[in-house]
């Protein structure tokens, strides 16, 4: 314990020593609405100086209500330095809050403490004329690769007047923006700064836009000025170009483009000559990522590749040029060429086409003019004739042939095997059956036995039955049938036949004669008028046993 | 009787509708207008559903606009529909001659497969089979012996079984294949995205394709060589679709 409090007391200073103390000012105390502050952030550190802040302006809490910028930081004594932000009040009287955040210093963070702001009406009759600062966006949804364009308004107030700007910054997940700058404008206009956005993924992008404005204040002590902050943050709803209604050509061009013109260098040319073909693309839009469309050879040009030029030079405009050689010669048409954009105001795709244009191709024919492919590396070979590699592609017939809605029946097995295996199964059990069948023809005596014992069984459940009710004539009725069923098949005689001697001989094991034969008295004696009958429900349990016997013979 | 007359005839409207886009399209075709072609043929195909000639012209088309997976997808598809389709194997040997695209080299099953579509060779063995079992179980179910005319349908019934086997296991080994849609894929040691790379794959290449786990294949290449490569990045050659669409949601 001693040893503890002593570690405590060592480690103390050390823990101390690395505290940073941070307090924040807003000046001035008192703000009426729209009035620019400025934030003082002193930061006390106990041990070494923590450095320069890196990246504040960053780490600023982005309220668009409160817009703050970093403008500075003052370095004093004793290890203190202070961080100094723009701000601008709230347009509406009432009480705000900062949120806390963490300064990123050259040595270490700090974190700064959240502070609240009051802001009270404006006294009555005092001027209002600060500058405001709008953002201009279009209501609509974007589309993923679109080229957006947003303005920031710089306005003018009674008492400010808007100098410039600078650092604008804008950012967003998903976003990819670039800072264009001030467009041109009417001299009674406001300023305006834009900033070109691409999203780059679908989704509620949210933008922020902030940046810093110098104003002149022109109030009645002369004038002075200023730097004033403004925030931004606006959702950008942004959705992915449809695939409903895309066209095979279209290869990302996004915007409303429509051409500008085909033009031809010469249109005169002779059979081999090149000549250039220039497309050009205009309106607003992605312009820089439209890929040139393909031009196909054909039996009347070879087509070279496109090669785009001009580019970014003319705002608005892109042009493609192809190199054209004439095949044959004649009066021929350049190659009809298209391409499609996707226009994100009306969400439809929009074709762009260039017309042909009329050529006439002077001078003589080559002898021939070879369709198939050579290939160049190929070594010649001893005819000194080209190694030709392939033909080319077939021209395709008419196309509206059978139709096929389904998969082959290879690619889907299962139903195909189950219903296969369920037909083989019965088939086999009808085979079974069969086999059975002609098993039990051959062996005829099993099919008696069977009977038999069925028959036995039956007439013992009666024969139970008789006891249970005390039904003397039932009961010998009963077991003189049993006996006779059950003996039948063991002599190979028919059961109607059969005394109780007969019984008696085919099962000599059956042990309880006597009351075989009381049982034959009982039920045959008036019949045959034999000697008087006998009491068989009290021989009943011998019965049984006589019967249990036959039974199990039966079952041999 | 009316309300038939009247079926037919929305019939021939619709078919005829069929024949004159279809013709404009082989025009637009031939006029060099490829983008034109196949959106008519694809549009034809959602309409009425895809066919052998279909499939093999929109093949065509694809090659002609530079997409090289999808071009095999629809040929490879045309063919496994009607294996003797001209248009078809005219564009396979293209892509395989001039177009640098790999395809493995059919097994003796597979060359005797393209006799005939893969579904007679199923129908021609399952009734094989049946006509087997049936002949030589009735008359047992009936209690009688085999009679001259059973063996002979017996004998007939095996023969016709012994030659279908091949073919259809060349049509399902046909169909075990797939088209490489990607421009550039990788053939990985193991099923994970970060697997060892093994080689690489280009768009239009046909792999034979063994079995899935974890988001990938595992494949066969034309030279022999196995790995795995993603699930997304290929097609299977059967289907009654054109190919769909690769379009990856984040990129326009």
């Amino acid at each position: 314990m001693r040893a503890t409090l002593a570690w405590m007391l060592l480690l103390f200073p050390l823990l101390a020593a690395g505290g940073d103390t941070a307090s924040v000012r807003i000046v001035p105390e008192e703000l009426t609405p729209g009035q620019p502050f400025r934030m003082e952030i002193a930061i006390a550190s106990t041990d070494d100086f923590p450095g320069p802040a890196l990246r504040l302006s960053s780490e600023l809490p982005a309220l668009e209500a409160i817009p703050l910028r970093f403008s500075g930081q003052r370095m004093q004594a004793g290890n203190v330095t202070t961080l100094l932000v723009s701000g601008v009040a709230p347009e509406a009287p009432g009480a705000y809050t900062i949120p806390g955040f963490t300064a990123t210093l050259a040595v270490r963070k700090v974190q700064v403490p959240a502070t609240r702001l009051t802001v009270k009406p404006a006294p009555a009759g005092a001027a209002s004329g600060f500058a405001r600062f709008s953002i201009e966006i279009p209501d609509r949804i974007f589309y993923v690769g679109e080229n957006l364009t947003a303005q920031v308004l710089l306005n003018p107030g009674a008492t400010e007047r808007i100098l410039g700007f600078y650092g604008i910054e804008a950012r967003g997940e998903g976003l990819v923006c670039r800072n264009i700058g001030q467009p041109g404008r009417a001299a009674d206009a406001p300023m305006r700064a834009e900033i070109e956005i691409t999203p780059t993924q679908a989704g509620a992008l949210e933008l922020r836009v902030g940046g810093m404005a110098l104003v002149e204040a022109t109030g009645s002590g002369g004038s002075s000025t200023r730097d004033r902050p403004f925030q931004f943050n606006r959702k950008l709803r942004v959705a992915h170009v449809p695939e409903r209604d895309r066209p095979a050509d279209w290869t990302g061009a996004v915007g409303r483009l429509s051409s500008g013109g085909a033009t031809l260098s010469n249109q005169r040319p002779g059979i081999g000559e090149p000549t250039t073909l220039t497309l050009t693309i205009k309106g607003t839009g992605n312009l820089d990522r439209v890929i040139a469309p393909e031009v196909p050879h054909g039996d009347d040009w070879d087509v070279q590749p496109a090669v785009a030029t001009g580019s970014g030079r003319i705002p608005g405009q892109r042009s493609f040029a192809y190199t054209l050689i004439p095949r044959r010669p004649g009066n021929l048409r350049t190659p009809a060429v298209r391409l499609s954009s996707f226009n994100p105001e009306t969400a439809k795709f929009e074709r762009i086409e260039f017309a042909p244009i009329d050529v006439t191709v002077t001078g003589q024919a080559p002898a021939k003019v070879e369709l198939v492919a050579i290939d160049p590396s190929a070594p010649a070979n001893a005819t000194g004739q080209p190694t030709l590699r392939a033909t080319e592609l077939a021209e395709p017939a008419p196309v509206l042939g059978r139709r096929v809605s389904s998969l082959p029946l290879l690619a889907r097995l299962g139903p195909i095997v189950w219903t296969q295996l369920a037909a083989g199964l019965a088939l086999a059990a009808a085979l079974a059956w069969a086999a059975r069948r002609d098993w039990l023809a051959r062996h005829p005596e099993l099919v008696r036995r069977r009977a038999a014992r069925a028959a036995l069984r039956s007439a013992r459940h009666r024969l139970r039955k008789a006891e249970r009710a005390g039904d003397t004539e039932l009961h010998a009725a009963a077991a003189v049938d049993a006996l006779r069923a059950g003996a039948a098949p063991l002599v190979d005689a028919r059961d109607r036949a059969l005394t109780a001697e007969d019984v008696l001989r085919a099962a000599p094991g059956i042990g309880e004669s006597e009351a075989v034969r009381a049982a034959f008295r009982r039920a045959d004696g008036t019949r045959f008028g034999g000697q008087a009958p006998a009491d068989t429900l009290a021989r009943h349990a011998d019965l049984e046993r006589a019967l249990a016997h036959l039974e199990s013979r039966l079952c041999d | 009787m009316r309300l038939i007359l009247m079926l037919l005839a929305t019939a021939a409207v619709h078919a005829s509708g069929w024949e004159d886009r279809e013709a404009q399209a082989r025009q637009a075709y031939l006029a060099g207008d490829s983008a034109k072609a196949l959106e008519t043929w694809t549009a034809l195909a959602e309409e009425r559903g895809v066919s052998a000639p279909l499939l093999a012209a929109m093949g065509n088309a694809e090659w002609k606009l530079g997409r090289r997976g999808r071009a095999m997808v629809c040929w490879e598809r045309a063919l496994s529909i009607d294996p003797g389709d001209p248009v078809a194997q005219a564009g396979v040997a293209h892509a395989a001659a001039l177009g640098g695209v790999d395809r493995p080299t059919p097994t003796w099953q597979e060359r005797y497969a393209s006799a005939l579509a893969p579904d007679t060779w199923t129908w021609l063995a399952i009734a094989s089979v049946w006509t087997l079992l049936i002949t030589w179980s009735w008359p047992r179910l009936r209690g009688q012996r085999l009679r001259d005319l059973h063996h002979r349908v017996l004998l007939a019934a095996f023969t016709l079984l012994v030659l279908v086997i091949p073919g259809a296991w060349g049509s399902w080994t046909a169909g075990q294949r797939a088209v490489v849609r990607v421009t550039d894929e990788t053939l990985k040691l193991t099923p994970t995205a970060r697997g060892e790379t093994l080689g690489q794959l280009g768009e239009g290449d046909v792999v034979r394709t063994q079995r899935p786990l974890n988001g990938h294949i595992r494949v066969e290449l034309p030279g022999g060589q196995t790995g795995w490569v993603r699930a997304a990045a290929i097609e299977p050659v059967w289907g009654t679709t054109p190919p769909r669409s690769l379009d990856a949601p984040g990129q326009p």
